[in-house]
């Protein structure tokens, strides 16, 4: 039987400083194999809108276990160890630290960096995309395109055609309590609302991208994803469809499994890895690394 | 309704219907009450207690029980009509078994040559009970240890018989504990020795009581340390209640659960084996210690499948299977499916559940279900079967029976009991010891009136003055 | 899985897991699912698992050759096998290099059951504790906190029913207080009122005898701990050896009410399951046992094991479909009744109701330890 130990050697925490006090808390999975062709790009995860890092730690030791170096982050004013509360947050402040981690990332390692992205930090990562030089290439997993129709199958109410003082003062979205009002004042100020923003981004740029559908998603429609992502024609675009799955992919291990598969199939692609099935740490070392990185995100948890 | 019980107190029927009872259902559905153990039943046992059984002599002893077991032998006996009733209806025998079990109790109680070779085998002497013997220097006699408590087992109605016969011969009083699942035993017995003589110290040297196995009160724990000695019959559980109960002089006769085989040599006819074998397992429904429950079978095993199945069928239309429980037929049909999962041949009864017999490879057996159900291992040589035995095992049976006498050293250190001929299982011979000892020793204590000095020990050709010796420094002299 | 080149774009289809792990992960109940479509879907599932496991695994389908050559024409009739073989000859359809582990059975009796059970077998088995937790209640991560009568996982090892317990930690925050084998009662009371202090609902799991034991030390240390309705107590695993100190269910159920103040009779619940099963079944609110739409759960008669209706006690076999490392088509030893139809809480479907342990030879007169007897093969 395979052990029970986490793979505690190659972890590592560590903490970003981003202007004024606020500090990020990335973790680091170096890998646990060498990939044997020479160094590849490092991988920094952006988890979905209410995931906290531990949530990825499967995806982690999947992609470490291939080779990678893995780094994850919880955003600014979200649940997790970074400073701020969930109350605050905004997809602009999502953005600052998709891009502080992804520029410390490339610093660090003197080195481009793939990035994976889920959901809403997949919409995030289309516009990062444009913006920087250093993301090598994008695998998003149900990510969103359409921030303003996601949200409102989400929340059930189509919030952004509300005027300012209409909105209540908190908004609760899969379970976490958001401040309406300076929420939605982002989105607008700063363009997030609608697939057409997405698509200029996407147009903008150029890297390659896979996107990963959950094929019964009720909160992403996936024509529109298609609608987006083809507008760059230039681009090497990859549509993996999971059928069987819905938005919330981690829920289900047996899916999740598939997509960790997946994402490494995806990033080893990008690294002309194509002609090597992924390997897969047992599930014994699965649960003994979520355990792990769960106590320790429950132990630093400060009612976040 | 239900049959109506009462404890038996210092041979006297203790009829209580106003104090709490306790409702026991039987195998066959049926149901039983008898009074809840309680403080005053120690207190009416104490306060009654007469018997003597010292100034008995043997012969008294003897000759009681015989007229006892005459009494057994009647089948007008209303006593012995009535057990019988109450084996079939209460304990599901078949009329056949329960007729036969008050039979082997007529037996026993009837067998006065075998009560004396008994007590010679195992005490040494058929006097010492009553007289000083002349052993060597010595002159020994054998004392009842006193007070006995006998927590019986309902799986063998005989063995609480055979407990009980031993403490009186010895001479001892008895508190009989009945088995749950057999209630009428022990009090059939008291009650046929009161039917003969309610004033003699024998039937007065009887209590019969009960308390169940969840009882948590400390009234059975009172009555395990009035008892010199403990005689203990039936399952694990039995065995720990005694060796927890019992107070620090308190001996234990503990006869726990064992198992039994069987061993067929070739060039036998297997008529005959089976026949025999077929006994061994359909007696007490294979309940007892001594019932075959394995069977090996020295070259060709197909043939005498065939054979005992023939044999079981026919045993079964004229000693047809008592009553089984849910739960006992569930783990007949179940070991059956298991030998199918194992690949194992198989040939049971048309009847679900009557009989089944599996052959597999020797030695490996699953939960053995009991009830008429065995397993046949092939075998090369009869030594083959050495390396199954063990201490659990009390009997092995075998055919021919002169195939004993190449294994039976071999079979007794591997910590065998008895070995007999296959179908004898049932029949204790006189001289044969019991799981490994002769009981009787246990129930009595041996007091020695040595020789006085003047009667000179083997080698020392001197009358013994030790004051001499020492004065005169002369020890060194006299050793051998 | 499908590729689909156009223009450029690759795209590719497959499927990342099947029905009945939509079913099992699904976020809305499959208990909350009519009673025919339960029905069906168990009969579907059974079905597959039936067909895959006679190609999967020689002994199994040796066995249901030898059973009347294999002819079933309901799920009822797919031949199950006593567990005790789980002792014996273990069945086996994975190759032994996708056995994540041989799970052992506690083993009160001395010779253990072992189990193997590949990834996917143990996914789905987290998988229906989170479903059938959902008849408890639907606890978000944050919103409960367990405390585990049981070890953690790393000291549970291969042991199966503590391990069980010990997954439930990466569901919900969890602190487990039996350490080196011992039961820290103290720990327990600690961490009970801890976590009363800061989560809105706490989870106390574990065997019926150490939640008992719990119970007295907070009566010996005059401890009072008024929950209402904030705590649940999940038994699971039954009274084991500790046989001596059981008390019935009524009066169990009755004594965790008043030890811990609590608000309803809902809030104590008990939870099935064995080594041989890779499915835990809990109790509604009504305390009977709802089986997941993946498992069937019959009685047989103790004559033949045929098959009985719904309603009569008999000897129960379960068909889980949610093992594909070993065919769980077992015939268990233990006596109880199924019903079907809708339930006093609202919901349809089959209940199983375990009444007790078959009794077997151990309680003859002379009973025999099975570890002497049986000789490796």
């Amino acid at each position: 039987m395979s052990s029970l130990k986490a793979a505690e050697s190659g972890f590592s925490r560590l903490r970003l400083p981003v202007g004024g006090d606020a500090e990020i808390e990335l973790w680091r999975q170096s890998p646990l194999k060498v990939s044997g062709i020479g160094d590849m790009m490092p991988v920094v995860v952006a988890g979905g809108f209410g995931k906290r890092m531990n949530h990825g730690a499967g995806l982690a030791l999947y992609l470490a276990g291939n080779g990678f170096d893995v780094y994850r982050y919880d955003t600014l004013d979200h649940v997790g160890l970074s400073s701020g509360c969930m109350l605050d947050f905004t997809m602009t402040r999502g953005l600052l630290s998709m891009r502080t981690v992804v520029d410390w990332v490339s610093r660090e390692t003197g080195s481009k960096v793939h990035v994976v992205a889920g959901s809403l930090s997949a919409r995030m990562a289309y516009r990062l995309l444009a913006e920087s030089d250093v993301v090598a290439n994008l695998i998003t997993i149900v990510g969103v395109v359409n921030l303003g129709a996601t949200l409102a199958r989400v929340l059930g109410h189509d919030y952004a055609a509300e005027s300012h003082e209409s909105l209540p003062e908190v908004m609760t979205v899969e379970g976490h309590e958001v401040r309406a009002r300076p929420f939605w004042v982002d989105v607008h100020e700063n363009k997030w609302l609608g697939k057409e923003p997405c698509r200029d981004e996407l147009l903008r740029s150029h890297q390659p991208v896979t996107a990963i559908l959950a094929k019964d998603d009720l909160w992403v429609d996936q024509g529109e994803v298609r609608d987006v992502l083809t507008a760059q024609s230039r681009r090497q675009l990859g549509i993996v469809s999971l059928g069987g799955a819905v938005h919330d992919l981690g829920r289900n291990m047996v899916a999740a499994r598939n997509l960790y598969i997946t994402v490494c199939s995806a990033a080893m692609g990008f690294e002309g890895r194509t002609a090597t099935e992924p390997e897969e740490p047992s599930f014994q070392m699965v649960v003994a690394q979520s355990l792990y990185e769960t106590r320790m995100q429950r132990a630093g948890i400060a009612g976040n | 309704m239900d049959k109506q019980i009462d404890f038996i107190v210092n041979g006297e029927r203790l009829v209580e219907r106003q104090v709490p009872r306790r409702r026991i259902v039987c195998r066959t559905g049926a149901a039983v009450e008898l009074p809840l153990l309680a403080k005053h039943h120690a207190e009416a046992w104490r306060e009654s207690r007469t018997a003597d059984l010292s100034s008995l002599r043997l012969s008294d002893i003897v000759a009681f029980l015989y007229n006892v077991g005459q009494n057994w032998k009647s089948r007008e006996y209303a006593r012995r009509r009535v057990y019988i009733q109450d084996l079939v209806a209460y304990l599901g025998y078949s009329q056949k078994m329960a007729e036969w079990e008050a039979n082997w109790i007529a037996m026993l109680l009837s067998s006065q040559a075998a009560m004396y070779d008994a007590v010679a085998i195992e005490l040494g002497d058929r006097h010492i009970l009553d007289a000083w013997i002349k052993r060597e220097e010595s002159e020994v006699r054998a004392f009842p240890k006193g007070q006995t408590l006998h927590v019986c087992a309902g799986n063998v109605p005989m063995s609480c018989v055979v407990s009980i016969v031993r403490a009186l011969l010895t001479k001892n009083t008895c508190v009989i504990k009945a088995s749950s699942d057999d209630l009428f035993t022990p009090y059939a017995l008291a009650g046929s020795l009161m039917d003969v003589d309610s004033s003699s110290p024998l039937a007065r040297a009887l209590t019969v009581v009960h308390w169940s196995r969840d009882d948590d009160s400390e009234e059975p724990a009172k009555w395990a340390a009035q008892a010199d000695v403990i005689c203990a019959w039936g399952a694990d559980e039995a065995m720990t209640w005694a060796h927890t109960h019992r107070q620090g002089e308190t001996d234990l006769l503990a006869f726990g659960p064992k198992r039994s085989l069987a061993l067929i040599c070739p060039d036998v006819p297997w008529d005959d084996a089976a026949e025999k074998l077929a006994f061994s397992i359909c007696a007490y429904d294979q309940r007892a210690c001594f019932s075959t429950q394995q069977v090996f079978v020295v070259g060709d095993s197909e043939g005498f499948i065939q054979a005992l199945g023939q044999a079981l069928e026919r045993l079964g239309r004229f000693f047809p299977k008592g009553v089984h429980r849910f739960d006992e037929i569930a783990s007949h049909a179940i070991a059956q499916r298991e030998a199918v999962f194992l690949g194992h041949d198989m040939v049971s009864s048309q009847q679900p559940a009557e009989w089944t017999i599996v052959r597999t490879p020797a030695g490996r057996v699953p939960r053995h279900p009991l009830g008429r159900f065995i397993y046949v291992h092939a075998i090369d040589r009869p030594q083959d079967v050495l390396p199954h035995l063990n201490a659990d095992v009390q009997t092995l049976g075998v055919h021919p029976w002169s195939s004993a006498l190449s294994i039976r050293d071999a079979a007794g250190h591997a910590g065998v009991s008895r070995i007999v001929e296959l179908g004898m299982n049932n029949i204790f011979r006189v001289g044969g010891a019991h799981d490994g000892r002769y009981p009787m020793q246990r129930l009595v204590r041996y007091v020695s009136n040595e020789m006085p000095s003047e009667v000179y020990p083997k080698q020392v050709a001197i009358e013994i003055n030790q004051y001499r010796f020492a004065e005169e420094n002369r020890f060194v002299e006299f050793i051998p | 899985m499908m590729n689909d080149v156009r223009g450029g774009i690759i795209e590719r289809e497959f499927n990342a897991c099947g029905a009945l792990d939509s079913i099992m992960f699904s976020e809305t109940s499959c208990f909350d699912l009519s009673g025919s479509e339960q029905q069906r879907m168990r009969a579907d599932l059974a079905w597959e698992a039936f067909e895959y496991h006679r190609r999967a695994c020689g002994d199994y389908a040796s066995y249901v050759e030898r059973l009347d050559g294999g002819a079933v024409s309901e799920i009822a009739q797919i031949p199950v096998y006593p567990v005790s073989m789980f002792k014996m000859r273990p069945p086996c359809s994975a190759d032994e290099g996708s056995v994540e582990a041989w799970y052992q059975s506690s083993g009160t009796s001395g010779l253990k059951s072992k189990v193997p059970r590949d990834r996917l077998t143990l996914q789905r088995l987290l998988g229906s504790v989170r479903t059938g937790l959902h008849l408890v209640d639907n606890w978000s991560e944050d919103d409960l906190a367990i405390i585990n009568l049981g070890p953690e996982l790393s000291e549970a090892g291969e042991v199966w029913f503590p391990y069980v317990m010990g997954l439930v930690e990466l569901l919900y925050p969890t602190v487990s207080v039996v350490r080196n084998g011992k039961l820290d009662t103290d720990l327990a009371i600690r961490s009970m009122r801890d976590a009363l202090d800061h989560r809105k609902h706490v989870g106390l799991v574990g065997p019926p005898y150490f939640v008992q034991r719990l119970m007295q030390a907070l009566a010996q240390q005059g401890v009072v701990m008024s929950a209402k309705e904030r705590l649940t107590v999940l038994t699971a695993g039954g009274w084991k050896r500790h046989t001596g100190a059981a008390v019935a269910r009524h009066e169990f159920m009755a004594n965790v009410l008043a030890c811990f103040d609590l608000s309803s009779p809902a809030q104590v619940r008990d939870a099935f399951n064995q080594v041989e099963l890779n499915s835990v079944i809990f109790e509604c609110s009504n305390h009977q046992k709802h089986v997941p739409p993946w498992v069937y759960v019959g009685t047989c008669d103790p004559y033949r094991l045929v098959p009985q209706d719904a309603g009569v006690e008999g000897v129960l076999f379960y068909l889980d479909a949610s093992a594909t490392s070993y065919p769980a088509f077992i015939l268990s030893d233990d006596i109880g009744t199924v019903r079907e139809g809708r339930c006093a809480c609202g919901r349809e479907g089959l209940r199983v109701e375990v009444s007790r342990r078959l009794e077997t030879r151990d309680s003859h007169g002379c009973a025999l330890r099975m570890e002497k007897l049986y000789v490796e093969p």
